[in-house]
């Protein structure tokens, strides 16, 4: 079973990026809300 | 009023009514001007090296599979004004949306036929996400999950990549199948797909692929030598709607469907793949019916199919083969 991790970020020409990253261990990943919430992006998100 | 072509805005994007087919046509001027056909070296989809001269759209050395917002977006959250005044016969409104790149892999050549069912099973997990983040925007009435694979369809970029338009109307072509699903319903008491595809099983002709939770099959009616519909074997209305089965075994049959392709000619086979599902509107839940439809253009190992007079002009299509010759073709394919 995997899980799914998404870190958000922008390019240069200020774009938005989301890397979908993927593990099939639910340990190693944070849940995603939790995540994209730590990193202050969740209300940016579309 | 006479138009100056010299006041034009280069990024400008509108939708304009036509009123004799009823559905909206979008013009976004500044795609002119996108990246068309660069070397792999300047790939803005790579990763971007730790050394390179020049970032590319990926932030980052290495990627497993990355969502970026459309450089040169059909739609757009904040879309301009329109060029032009509305009027009661010609009505124009703002180019409302959301136009993202799924791309697949960091690989730029890499072959999706090759690449491990786990790639497809976290495409589609992927695919999830974007249909259900994209679908929560009030602006957003349908979420269209498609790619555009290969030069003989317009592909102007060479790396594995799909795209998300979060449309603010239901399009055309899903607003007539859903239209025509719903009468069914109201008619006969059932979903029309699935019908469609309980007869398509029991018959078999047809059948390409299958697996406990999809079907794949050349439809009765394809426009296309090798078109190819994936249907959920269940009522399954949107993607949203899928199990963890459901994820794998969709991963499990489009990985399948491009082996199948990529063997019938021995060449990577160039398609447009659409998703056709429930609107995030919220409408259509007892007669939408998650399917995937791919139109290769190809109508022998050598020879391309171009929709012409019939097609373009009177929006019929001519197939060149029966649908059950092109099922049995690709079922022998590997």
């Amino acid at each position: 079973m995997f899980t799914m991790q998404k870190r958000k970020t922008c390019n240069h020409n200020d774009k938005y990026v989301i890397f979908f990253e993927f593990s099939d261990k639910e340990t190693e990943f944070d849940p995603i809300n939790k995540s994209l919430d730590e990193m202050g992006l969740a209300s940016e998100e579309p | 009023m006479r138009w100056d072509w010299r006041q034009r805005s280069h990024d400008m994007t509108e939708r304009r009514w036509d009123p004799t087919l009823r559905e909206w046509v979008i013009t976004a001027t500044h795609r002119q001007e996108r990246t068309f056909k660069p070397p792999a070296d300047y790939c803005p989809f790579c990763p971007t090296e730790e050394d390179a001269e020049y970032p590319t759209a990926i932030p980052e050395p290495e990627y497993d599979m990355a969502v970026i917002e459309n450089g040169f977006p059909s739609l757009q959250p904040d879309p301009p004004a329109p060029a032009v005044e509305s009027t009661d016969l010609f009505p124009v409104e703002a180019a409302t949306g959301q136009c993202e790149v799924v791309l697949f892999t960091e690989e730029h050549d890499g072959k999706m036929s090759e690449q491990p069912v786990s790639r497809f099973v976290k495409l589609v997990k992927l695919w999830r996400d974007r249909y259900e983040k994209l679908g929560a925007i009030d602006d957003h009435e349908y979420v269209y999950i498609f790619e555009n694979k290969g030069e003989e369809v317009g592909v102007t970029l060479e790396h594995p990549h799909g795209q998300i338009y979060a449309y603010p109307f239901v399009p055309p072509k899903i607003e007539r199948e859903l239209e025509s699903s719903d009468q069914y319903l109201r008619e006969e008491g059932r979903c029309l797909f699935c019908d469609l595809i309980d007869s398509e099983r029991e018959d078999g002709r047809r059948i390409v692929a299958e697996n406990d939770s999809f079907t794949a099959v050349v439809p009765f009616h394809a426009r296309w030598t090798y078109e190819v519909h994936v249907y959920a074997n269940d009522h399954v209305p949107s993607i949203a709607d899928f199990t963890a089965e459901d994820e794998r075994n969709l991963g499990n049959l489009l990985n399948e469907i491009l082996q199948r392709y990529d063997a019938l000619f021995g060449f990577e086979m160039p398609y447009i793949m659409a998703t056709h599902q429930q609107p995030t509107n919220g409408d259509a839940e007892q007669y939408a019916h998650f399917h995937i439809e791919f139109y290769p253009p190809y109508r022998t190992g050598d020879k391309l199919k171009y929709p012409a007079g019939s097609e373009r002009g009177a929006g019929t299509f001519i197939n060149n083969k029966l649908a059950e010759e092109g099922a049995a073709e690709l079922r022998n394919a590997i």
